[in-house]
């Protein structure tokens, strides 16, 4: 990469116009540089300053059909509104450039906060019929959902039943990546149950309801990750060692 | 090609690998990945500092300040973080939020080096050293690089140091992440440069090597092979604008569309499949956005130059930057696998940037 191709680069992902971080950036004398202080004269792209409605949004992202499917997913209650809202801005709502978007996004994140209960059981009923090719927002709520404050049973349960649930391995579009779901309940189960047996009862309970075992191999490799000890033991007993 | 190449990578074969600063590999499926934090750049703690005296003078300096983002008169409104690491201050919902606030900050990069440099330090080998005195050392201890500036010896506290409402970031490791912005000169409100790591590889006996990688052509197989080898990738992603001209043949060309992210790259999965149906090798890139900590799931489908037809139509695609193939971002409501699916004016993300570190 050319220099001044990496400095073009550089401003790209500040979100700004690349004039004046260029003039900026002129003063260094290479990228690699350890400057002792910051970099002066970069801006924030004034048209990034506007706030766009959630419906300007939509049309602006091409996302109106998403924020149906959303809403036909989600209750249309506060919290399961606030969830959808949630997954159609994923993961626009996740770039520090999109001001409007991550603005929005994070004022729904906080009102799941304000009902964690409410929350968490209108994203189970959400969930159901949340379209397969959703998976990427599916596995940011999973997330999200580990982040509540419920009591531990209820989302053990919750992620539990994620991790078993059926999903499609997609031989034809290997781009579709909704069997990682279950995987990635397991890594939210690690981060909230820290006790070996219990994390591994619960590990346990999921993996002998799930029906794919290639599915279940993933699921236990997140457990791998954190307890390798424990994880190997639990995929010998239940027959689910490398294949 | 590509199936041949995740054939190559293939589940059976991967095992601990003999050579140094290994990740750590499962041996129930094909997965590889470092230990590394996820830390989240919206921590509020990050709007309880602000920054030295250098970004002090830079918002008096003529220029535009962090944007208000309070629900009142643009400029009458008190911020007390818009000159902190968080300018907007703590995302909504987090203590000392202002109510009706959005957030900003441009620090992903440093966060999410941060992260890499972390999964390095803890897959080297045992007889790998941090350089005493070294800037690596110092990051790791959490040290504040120097006088004025640093956590320690900045401005603030605002508000005490509250708990991680999302990850588990500590003091040192908020510290860790303004470390690596300060020393790359990355501002909260403007970004900076995101290739520290690369630079760093003298601070390791041995020593390591950085390396700002490919913009053309990074795929499945690019990001596995590093990480197999024990090498950490932060990536950016940057936005572009498809054009779609012509009446037939149609020409697909693209613009630079301001913004990009940086993200840090924690490993791999893959599935192999057997028996019918299912005879094959998925791969999955596991990925830390440095937004709120979360790990993102993605197989990367490439678009390369060329032209392209179906059904008697055709369609040329001529990629920017003299690039001959680039990954794609993906994305559910508008995904884009082949030259088929682009839109006139659609905004496409590309995984157009690849830093490394590998530390024996």
């Amino acid at each position: 990469m050319t220099r001044r191709n990496q400095l073009l680069r550089v401003a790209k992902t500040l979100g700004l116009s690349l004039l004046p971080i260029l003039l900026v950036c002129a003063v260094r004398t290479s990228a690699q540089d350890k400057p002792t202080v910051p970099q002066r004269g970069a801006v924030i792209d004034s048209a990034r300053r506007t706030t766009e409605t959630y419906s300007e949004i939509l049309a602006k992202r091409r996302l109106t059909q998403k924020d149906g499917d959303m809403q036909e997913a989600f209750p249309r209650t506060p919290m399961g509104t606030a969830l959808a809202r949630i997954a159609t801005l994923y993961p626009y709502g996740v770039r520090q450039d999109n001001v409007p978007e991550a603005r929005l996004m994070s004022q729904d994140l906080a009102v799941l906060h304000t009902a964690p209960v409410q929350a968490l059981a209108d994203l189970r009923i959400g969930f159901r019929t949340l379209l397969e090719k959703y998976w990427a927002e599916r596995q940011f709520l999973i997330q999200i959902a580990g982040r509540l404050a419920v009591p531990r049973e209820t989302i053990v349960d919750f992620l539990t039943a994620e991790m078993s649930r059926p999903v499609k391995v997609s031989a034809g579009d290997a781009a579709d990546l909704a069997y990682l779901s279950p995987a990635a309940a397991a890594d939210v189960l690690m981060a909230v149950v820290p006790e070996p047996d219990q994390r591994d009862a619960a590990f346990r309970r999921a993996l002998k309801a799930q029906p794919d075992g290639d599915v279940g191999r993933l699921v236990l490799s997140r457990y791998e990750a954190v307890d390798a000890l424990h994880a190997r033991s639990l995929a010998a007993q239940l027959d689910l060692l490398q294949r | 090609m590509r199936r041949a190449v995740l054939l190559l990578c293939g589940i059976g074969g991967i095992a601990m690998a003999a050579y140094a600063g290994a990740p750590i590999c499962s041996k129930i499926v094909g997965s590889c990945w470092f230990q590394m934090p996820s830390y989240d750049q919206t921590n509020p703690n990050f709007a309880a500092y602000l920054t030295p005296s250098t970004f002090v003078n830079e918002t008096n300096n003529g220029n535009t300040l962090v944007p208000n983002a309070f629900s009142c008169a643009a400029g009458n409104c008190p911020n007390p973080f818009d000159m902190s690491w968080l300018p907007y201050g703590p995302i909504p919902g987090d203590p000392y939020a202002v109510s009706g606030s959005g957030w900003f900050t441009a620090i992903c990069c440093p966060t999410a080096e941060s992260m890499a440099l972390m999964g390095a330090i803890a897959s080297k080998t045992t007889t790998t050293k941090i350089n005493a005195g070294s800037w690596t050392a110092r990051f790791k201890a959490a040290h504040a690089p120097a006088v004025p500036v640093g956590l320690a010896n900045q401005s603030g506290p605002i508000f005490p140091f509250v708990p991680d409402p999302r990850q588990h970031m500590h003091v040192a490791d908020i510290q860790r992440v303004i470390d690596m912005a300060l020393v790359q000169g990355t501002m909260p409100n403007a970004g900076g440069a995101e290739d520290y790591i690369t630079t760093i590889g003298g601070d390791f006996a041995p020593p390591g090597t950085g390396s700002n990688g490919l913009t053309d052509n990074i795929s499945n197989a690019t990001f596995i092979a590093d990480i197999k080898a024990g090498t950490v990738v932060v990536i950016a992603i940057h936005y572009y604008i498809a054009h779609v001209t012509g009446s037939g043949p149609y020409n697909i060309t693209f613009s630079s569309d301001p913004g990009g992210h940086c993200l840090a790259v924690e490993g791999f999965s893959s599935i192999r499949v057997l028996g019918p149906p299912r005879n094959f090798v998925s791969v999955a890139l596991n990925i830390i956005d440095p937004v709120y900590g979360v790990t993102d799931r993605i197989d990367i489908v490439n678009l390369a130059n060329g032209t392209y037809t179906r059904a008697g139509a055709s369609r040329t695609l001529t990629l920017p930057n003299g690039w001959t193939s680039v990954g794609v971002w993906p994305d559910s409501a508008n995904p884009v696998n082949s030259v088929w699916d682009i839109a006139d004016q659609e905004q496409i993300t590309f995984i157009d940037e690849y830093h490394t570190l590998n530390v024996p």
